[in-house]
């Protein structure tokens, strides 16, 4: 049975996003700190690029902070070997940790750097996720220019990136707790439909979280879920109506909101690492210091696909990490 | 926990089910794919006055090489989003998957990007269709040797 863990003196201090071009364009384009016009933006390759929008994405953090310093690192992406991140933080000279969790890598990561916060004093971190469209074609699917047809259920991987900062400081948003999730194999086989695929382990990990105890459903203003499509969405709704009868108006998908579906597109919603990260630092946690929400738990999904395991007939292991955030002010 | 639940929630989905449509435009564009390859063919044979050998691989060429520009300049794959089996059906559909696989590994540099990338995804049919090839050669000298 999972556990919720508690944090003590966790607080989200600045934050702060960089986005690509169709993001720029869809409904939160006014939250984002920076959005780059091309893919390519201003590199050679489409690896550098998202490396390019991780250092932008810092940059950002940093010219928000007073204080510059940080004790830890922790952040990953999509990428072989994370192949982003590594090539990030070697300019940073802080100690990283690099985590890899699918599209749920931020919530993966904002938990461990929480972790390594808990009860200290005095101490900081960077939280950092990115993806980038092309990468993640390249990586998982076909050849960014391949001419085949894709399907309404496929969703497109958000170009961007976004860095947090959390410290022991008081600050207005606290980490109040978080838990890891499982992984779950819902025996789905199609990476076409991968918000389907990662219902159940969202399911298992938002029941498993109310079931502890500590916190109840009634205690949470707004559940968002990582990248679960408009598909996903609709079936997970559907499952936990049995449970929390107002769940339709209380839950929403980070990628149904990142993008305007039905004029942009981007097939079933938007996914990625980038797809939760850019969310919640350009619409939750702005929504929050508005006063719209006191407390948010946050689900972040993630399909721990493998190219070469679908091609040799295995199914999609998913798994979804949750955080609670916290308007303690 | 709930995996039935799950399935039947799933089975009762209306998943979004373009086939038919998708079926009628694939017939469609891929006819005037068909039917712009043989415009350039009576234009080789009629206006050129070429022999039909000679037109008939001048063809086959023209429509790799608009293939493989219209891939280049980006175009392509958004045709394919609409026309589906239509453009990917034909030699047209080759064409792209070769340049596209090139395009992929121009970062990795001339050897190890765009030489071994190339035949990612074109390889398969060009291994079985070599196979197939000499299967068929084999079967037809066996019949009427």
């Amino acid at each position: 049975m999972n556990k919720i863990i508690f944090y003590h003196n966790v607080y989200i201090e600045q934050y702060s996003t960089v986005v690509g071009p169709i993001e720029s364009e869809g409904p939160l384009k006014d939250g984002f700190d920076l959005c780059v016009s091309d893919l390519y933006n201003g590199c050679d390759n489409y690896e550098h690029a998202e490396i390019s929008l991780l250092e932008d994405a810092y940059d950002c953090l940093l010219s928000k902070v007073k204080d510059k310093r940080f004790d830890i690192c922790v952040g990953g992406d999509l990428m072989n070997q994370l192949g982003v991140s590594s090539y990030f933080v070697r300019q940073l000279q802080i100690p990283f940790i690099g985590c890899y969790a699918a599209c749920s890598n931020s919530t993966l990561a904002i938990n461990l750097a929480s972790l390594y916060l808990n009860n200290q004093n005095n101490q900081r971190a960077l939280v950092f996720t990115s993806s980038h469209y092309a990468n993640a074609e390249k990586q998982f699917r076909f050849p960014n220019e391949y001419g085949i047809q894709k399907k309404d259920t496929v969703t497109s991987t958000v170009t961007g990136a976004g860095c947090i900062s959390l410290c022991n400081d008081k600050q207005t948003i606290q980490i109040v707790c978080g838990m890891f999730g499982e992984v779950y194999d819902a025996l789905e086989t199609d990476a076409n439909d991968m918000g389907s695929a990662m219902v159940m382990a969202c399911y298992r990990t938002i029941v498993q979280f109310f079931a502890d105890g500590a916190i109840t459903y009634q205690d949470v203003d707004h559940i968002f879920t990582g990248d679960l499509s408009s598909i996903g969405k609709a079936l997970l709704i559907q499952m936990l109506e049995v449970d929390y009868q107002d769940i339709a108006s209380k839950l929403e998908d980070c990628g149904t909101i990142i993008y305007d579906i039905d004029n942009q597109k981007v097939f079933a919603g938007g996914s990625g690492c980038a797809c939760s990260m850019c969310t919640l630092n350009a619409y939750i946690m702005p929504s929050m210091l508005e006063g719209k929400y006191q407390r948010v738990l946050v689900v972040a999904t993630g399909a721990l696909l493998n190219p070469i395991m679908i091609q040799q007939k295995e199914s999609i292991p998913c798994i979804a990490h949750a955080i609670l955030l916290e308007k303690c002010i | 926990m709930n995996i039935e639940f799950f399935e039947k929630v799933k089975q009762q989905y209306p998943f979004p089910n373009h086939k038919i449509k998708n079926c009628i435009i694939a017939f469609i564009s891929g006819g005037i794919i068909g039917g712009i390859g043989q415009g350039f063919l009576y234009l080789y044979l009629d206006i050129m006055k070429m022999n039909l050998e000679t037109s008939q691989t001048l063809m086959i060429m023209t429509m790799i090489g608009l293939a493989a520009l219209l891939t280049g300049l980006g175009i392509f794959d958004k045709i394919g989003q609409i026309c589906g089996a239509g453009t990917f059906i034909p030699i047209t559909g080759f064409a792209n998957a070769v340049v596209s696989s090139a395009m992929e590994g121009r970062s990795e540099g001339p050897i190890f990007g765009i030489g071994s990338n190339m035949f990612k995804l074109a390889g398969s049919v060009i291994t079985y269709g070599i196979t197939s090839a000499i299967l068929v050669a084999l079967v037809r000298f066996w019949l009427f040797v």
